[in-house]
């Protein structure tokens, strides 16, 4: 605690890291739509034939048409929200920075070929360039306001139209230098700038995805709320970008009719790996309902509708699951467990890989079932109840004798 | 009195939100409570007179503070856990002195 604390507190305080995490989290209703295009798609190949299917495949194209405006171009709208965020967190007026960002990253990642646009850029692959783009922006605008460098209008001129010369100098700057590094890649880098950003990136985007990260990921998250912290709100300014491109290009790939890749997405994390809330606490939050100790079923009772919904700070807070010795090790190593298992089922290709991105705060197993479209994922994640219950009873039971002989001992 | 609760998603905060304006119903004092996530809190600024936040984010209270300039403080685990409205009106004033 006393390390992890002051860790938590700089990260919270990094203007980048947050606006990354927050403006990049921001987008995902935007992957959420996409995903209902994938859904009719699933369903049509789920059936195979009949009437339905029929009519699904005869609308297709209008069904899915959202999909190329969404997931495909979700780095357009990660940009804007990300230089929104970071602007905010600067105090800059207005939505001049995000939108110069936008023209920043177009002249980056929309590739002009034969007089048309180039759009294979805009969706996961230039999330990494939207990101870059979203951030030097609104930094030279910072600068700029910082240092006033730019165009002051006699006290008189209304304040609209002095905002719009404000916005002229940093405006110019971004697309002068924009224009500048695109063009540099493509002459001596001989690649689109947003390619140059992947090539680099490769090990890392391909890293992120494997069970040793996931792993990482998992322990990191439950050792945090072990201690009382949000875990996802402090691990995920690390994965957050990577798993919500994994999901974008999931969906993209399906869409085409394509081999579907990852495993780590958004979705997974949260209603798969966290269902029922960090911890996978629904078994021991029915343990607790049913416990004859009465400071342990109270808390299992107030906490059991908000649990099924995702919700399990009632529970982590008021057991306490915290700093408490018993939880520890069910409770940190159990969900890795559980990750292992749902990493190798769906490597295997025994359970369907993430193919769409569900909404958030659904029942055990809904969301599973929208985010594959595949019955043995609900199966799964079951199991993983079921097993992380069996981690939990033994744990449980010594808690409860304590807390047992503690309330018997305030009765006498 | 106006209180704002703060957490990561706004979601379990929203609990307490309920309890609160259950208590303050009963007791006839006039607060004003919402909840909101981490995420939009610039979105609140000069909005109200204290901000109570989910124990999970008691790294955040003090970046929270330097945006909204009221006090700020988590809550009390316990209290949190079962969303116990008249502990957290006494904690807001409290804070407000």
């Amino acid at each position: 605690m006393k390390y992890l604390m002051p860790i938590a507190n700089k990260l919270e305080q990094q203007k980048h890291i947050q606006a990354i995490k927050d403006g990049i989290v921001a987008s995902v209703p935007i992957i959420i739509v996409g995903s209902f295009c994938t859904i009719f798609l699933g369903i049509a190949n789920l059936l195979g034939s009949g009437p339905v299917y029929d009519f699904l495949s005869a609308n297709m194209g209008v069904l899915t048409y959202a999909s190329a405006f969404t997931t495909d171009m979700l780095a357009v709208y990660a940009t804007y929200f990300i230089a929104k965020t970071l602007s905010e967190k600067y105090d800059l007026k207005g939505s001049q920075p995000a939108v110069t960002a936008l023209v920043v990253f177009f002249i980056l990642c929309a590739v002009v070929k034969d007089g048309q646009l180039n759009t294979s850029y805009l969706g996961s692959t230039g999330l990494f360039t939207g990101i870059i783009a979203a951030l030097f922006t609104v930094e030279i605008y910072h600068i700029c306001y910082e240092r006033k460098w730019y165009i002051k209008m006699p006290e008189s001129v209304p304040p609209m139209v002095q905002d719009s010369f404000a916005a002229l100098v940093p405006l110019v700057l971004n697309t002068i230098i924009a224009v500048a590094i695109a063009n540099l890649s493509l002459s001596f880098g001989k690649v689109a700038f947003p390619q140059l950003i992947m090539n680099i990136l490769a090990p890392a985007v391909t890293g992120m995805d494997t069970l040793p990260a996931l792993l990482i990921v998992m322990f990191l998250t439950q050792l945090l709320w072990f201690f009382g912290l949000h875990g996802p709100s402090i691990t995920s300014a690390v994965w957050a970008t990577f798993a919500i491109a994994y999901g974008a290009e999931n969906i993209a790939a399906y869409t085409a009719g394509q081999p579907v890749q990852h495993i780590f997405t958004f979705g997974l994390f949260y209603g798969i790996l966290c269902v029922t809330g960090s911890g996978l606490t629904l078994g021991l939050n029915i343990l607790m309902m049913r416990s004859k100790a009465k400071s342990l079923s109270s808390v299992g009772k107030v906490s059991i509708i908000p649990s099924l919904f995702g919700i399990n700070e009632p529970l982590i807070f008021g057991t306490p699951i915290i700093l408490n010795p018993f939880m520890f090790i069910p409770f940190v190593f159990g969900p890795l467990i559980c990750t292992t298992i749902v990493y190798l089922t769906m490597n295997l290709g025994l359970v369907g890989k993430p193919i769409a991105n569900p909404p958030g705060f659904l029942p055990p197993g809904v969301s599973a079932f929208l985010m594959t479209l595949d019955w043995k994922s609900v199966v799964l994640v079951f199991v993983l109840l079921i097993l992380q219950t069996v981690f939990y009873y033994p744990f449980f039971k010594m808690m409860e004798k304590e807390e047992l002989q503690k309330e018997q001992a305030l009765e006498k | 009195m106006k209180i704002l609760l703060c957490c990561n998603a706004g979601m379990s905060s929203s609990i307490l939100v309920k309890k609160i304006r259950d208590v303050a119903e009963k007791t006839g004092e006039d607060i004003e409570v919402s909840a909101v996530a981490n995420a939009s809190i610039k979105n609140e600024v000069g909005k109200w007179d204290v901000c109570l936040v989910g124990p999970q984010l008691v790294f955040a209270v003090d970046s929270i503070h330097q945006q909204l300039n009221i006090p700020v403080a988590s809550i009390e685990p316990r209290a949190y856990a079962m969303a116990d409205g008249a502990a957290a009106i006494e904690m807001a004033k409290k804070l407000l002195g």
